[in-house]
């Protein structure tokens, strides 16, 4: 007799309740044609606006990344190309900042750990499945990162100089430090270091 | 000692009188033998010794007879005189020679070694005195004048000295044998001196050993008399509480305080017996008292009761014909109700048959909601290769802004399209963890609506089991109801039998009841009887309780 009083299933809501999911699924997937063009115009229109930049300020073109959650940036014509990590080898007898060699289009590419070069605590997990390859003076090597934040452009005015706290093999590599947190790396030191000679005939 | 108890007592007195009868005679006979030694002995040795003494006087006083007719006869001038003096001088000389030989008869007897010692050079003295003796007396005979001299000078000279030896020594033998003399009374007045003591020891042996019989003869007979005497006394006082003590002996005692333990026994035991028979005689009336009035009592009580059955079997009569007509309705109401339970019995069954429904629906349930889980699992896949193709996008669009900023000024429109699908890729990728998220949520529901399905699924079975039960309970319901319909056809025709019983029940309690106020009489006499009894018992115990029979 109790089964009178149990409270009873609103069927009528949950078929409501699905008609209108369908309906929804069904909306969002059949966009029109001229609705799918009206959107990327839409799109293409925001992101086409030239940035407004003042010719008359001395510009610095950089590539961001990010690694072991930290920002760092090397300008853009010590960069050759980025591309993905993949059959990393390791070698035995080389120094701990190197992570192994990869092969690239035939070629064989040392990979560099900044983490290590630069004796930074390891801490957290990284994906560090990006290479971003380096090249000049005849010298070419790849960097791991964990994320490519793309290229930007900042004014050269806006750098601020070396930190009085970095010493050492840090204050060598580093150009400056943008005022978002940005650590802009010197590739060309990067690439002529003597202890980075990785391609020496006699090694 | 054992033996002296057992004989009888003229035996005992006997012996008695027989043990102090010969210690008389023992005493006689001491004393008759003690004054026989002594007499013997006043007559013996000092009689023997005196004579002795005597005979040495005579041999002295004859020694010097025959010296002095000697020398008298040395000078007579007559021949007649001469041989006159010679006879009675040889007369003389026997005399002390048989003197001498009664002594040293004696001293042999008395083995007397010094005087016979002295004695025998008496003798030899003795016998050259009279050799000399005779030679004088044969010169004289001759008669030779000139010879006279010659005699007397032998005489006087050599039997001279020989006289005064011998007279030294018979003197000597006097002493001695006066010794021997006083020695004889002296061993006679000890003799009478042993005498008495033994008189006065037998004397007092005799004394003690009736002293003792005495003591022996009061402890035997005289003490257990008086304690017997003792106990017949206390018996005649109705004290049965004595103590007889049975002494181990045969005689006249021994059977009297046998003879008196057993009679102290018997009446110990017929005293106890009386008074246990009279105890119970009173206990048994007085519970025959107490039975009579309970049983008056009740009788009272019955011819009550059985006014009271009497009204309750009518009322019994009334209820009978009323539980008749609730019997047949009880009938009518149980058809009824089974009827109802099996209408209950189906409606069940077809609780059941949905509930199977029920459970094959969610069955149903339970796999299309796997199904979505696995299609979701589709999506994710795909949802996965979209992400990867956003960041090789992403790359790609990297790798278009290096090359045109390698174009330097000619690329950098270029770089404005590259910087475009980079944002794309990003938007994508963005899309693609949104997505991934929803469909994590979408996973959890479906695990929860399967969760769901499975509870409800246990609950239906349970349902079923419960539904089951139910049936059950009504089939056995039904049957019980079907059971109470035939026994209330049973308490129907029962009623009926009742309703007959009554009747006869009324009949009989009109007898109970003459027979009751029958009982009622008869008790009371019954009770007259039992009180008589009880008095009479009380009266007997209270006689038999004045006699004392333990301690």
């Amino acid at each position: 007799m109790s089964t009178t009083e149990a409270p009873s299933i609103d069927w009528n809501a949950i078929h409501q309740r699905l008609a209108t999911a369908t309906a929804g699924i069904a909306g969002v997937l059949d966009h029109g044609p001229e609705e799918v063009r009206r959107i990327l115009d839409t799109r293409a229109r925001t992101v086409a606006k030239v940035p407004p930049q003042q010719d008359n300020v001395a510009h610095l073109e950089i590539l961001a990344f990010s690694l072991a959650g930290e920002s760092y940036a090397i300008e853009t014509r010590y960069v050759h190309e980025v591309c993905r990590l993949k059959n990393l080898t390791l070698l035995p007898g080389t120094p701990s900042f190197i992570a192994g060699v990869m092969s690239l289009r035939s070629r064989v590419l040392a990979i560099l750990d900044l983490r290590k070069f630069f004796e930074f605590p390891d801490k957290g997990l990284t994906e560090l499945n990006l290479v971003i390859v380096l090249k000049g003076g005849g010298n070419e090597f790849g960097l791991l990162a964990d994320a490519i934040d793309g290229v930007q452009h900042i004014a050269t005015a806006s750098l601020q100089e070396r930190l009085p706290t970095l010493t050492g093999i840090r204050e060598q590599f580093l150009k400056g430090v943008t005022g978002r947190m940005l650590t802009v790396l010197e590739g060309s030191r990067l690439l002529e270091a003597a202890s980075l000679k990785i391609n020496d005939p006699f090694l | 000692m054992q033996w002296f108890r057992n004989i009888s007592i003229n035996l005992k007195l006997l012996v008695v009188f027989g043990v102090l009868c010969a210690l008389l005679l023992v005493l006689f006979a001491t004393a008759y033998n003690t004054l026989v030694a002594m007499q013997k002995n006043e007559r013996g040795p000092v009689d023997a010794a005196q004579h002795m003494e005597l005979i040495a006087s005579s041999v002295r006083s004859d020694q010097n007879f025959v010296r002095a007719k000697m020398i008298q006869l040395i000078t007579a001038n007559n021949q007649g005189e001469r041989a006159q003096l010679k006879r009675e001088t040889d007369e003389r000389v026997n005399a002390i020679l048989t003197g001498i030989d009664q002594i040293k008869r004696y001293l042999m007897d008395e083995h007397n070694t010094e005087g016979l010692t002295i004695l025998t050079d008496m003798e030899k003295v003795n016998s050259a005195y009279i050799a000399t003796r005779a030679e004088v007396i044969t010169l004289v005979e001759t008669a030779k004048t000139d010879q006279n001299d010659k005699s007397r000078d032998l005489y006087i000279g050599v039997q001279g000295e020989r006289f005064d030896a011998i007279r030294a020594a018979m003197l000597k033998l006097s002493g001695i044998l006066r010794q021997d003399t006083e020695r004889a009374v002296a061993e006679s007045s000890e003799l009478a001196a042993q005498a008495i003591h033994t008189f006065v020891i037998i004397t007092a042996i005799s004394v003690l050993i009736a002293v003792v019989m005495a003591w022996f003869m009061n402890r035997m007979l005289a003490i257990p008399l008086r304690t017997i005497t003792d106990i017949a006394g206390q018996i005649a006082t109705g004290d049965l509480t004595v103590h007889v003590e049975v002494e181990e002996r045969t005689d006249e005692i021994g059977a009297m305080q046998r003879s008196f333990l057993g009679m102290v026994n018997n009446l110990r035991d017929l005293n106890r017996d009386l008074r246990e028979g009279f105890s119970v005689l009173s206990t048994s009336s007085n519970e025959i008292l107490s039975t009579v009035s309970q049983v008056a009592a009740g009788a009272a009580e019955t011819a009550t009761a059985v006014s009271q059955t009497g009204t309750t079997a009518e009322e019994v009569k009334q209820t009978a014909h009323v539980s008749h007509q609730k019997a047949r309705n009880v009938q009518e109401s149980a058809q009824k109700t089974a009827t109802v339970s099996e209408t209950g019995r189906q409606a069940v069954a077809k609780t059941i048959e949905g509930m199977n429904h029920i459970r094959e629906q969610m069955e149903s349930i339970a796999s299309s909601v796997v199904r979505l889980s696995e299609q979701g699992q589709a999506i994710g896949e795909i949802i996965a290769t979209v992400n990867d193709l956003a960041e090789q996008s992403n790359l790609l669009a990297v790798n278009a802004a290096l090359e045109a900023s390698r174009a330097g000024e000619v690329g950098k429109e270029f770089a404005v399209v590259a910087q475009e699908v980079k944002s794309l890729a990003e938007q994508s990728r963005q899309a693609t963890t949104q997505v991934r998220v929803i469909l994590m949520e979408v996973q959890k529901a479906t695990s929860a609506a399967v969760m769901a399905t499975e509870q409800g699924t246990k609950v239906v079975a349970a349902g079923v089991k419960q539904a089951t039960e139910a049936g059950d309970s009504i089939r056995t319901l039904t049957e019980s109801v079907t059971e109470a319909a035939q026994s209330a056809t049973q308490i129907a025709a029962s009623n009926q039998q009742q309703l007959i019983g009554m009747d006869q029940i009324a009949l009989a309690i009109a007898n109970i009841r003459q027979a009751t106020s029958q009982s009622l009489s008869g008790t009371q006499q019954l009770k007259a009887a039992a009180q008589n009894l009880r008095d009479f018992g009380d009266r007997v115990r209270s006689v038999i309780e004045r006699q004392r029979v333990n301690r």
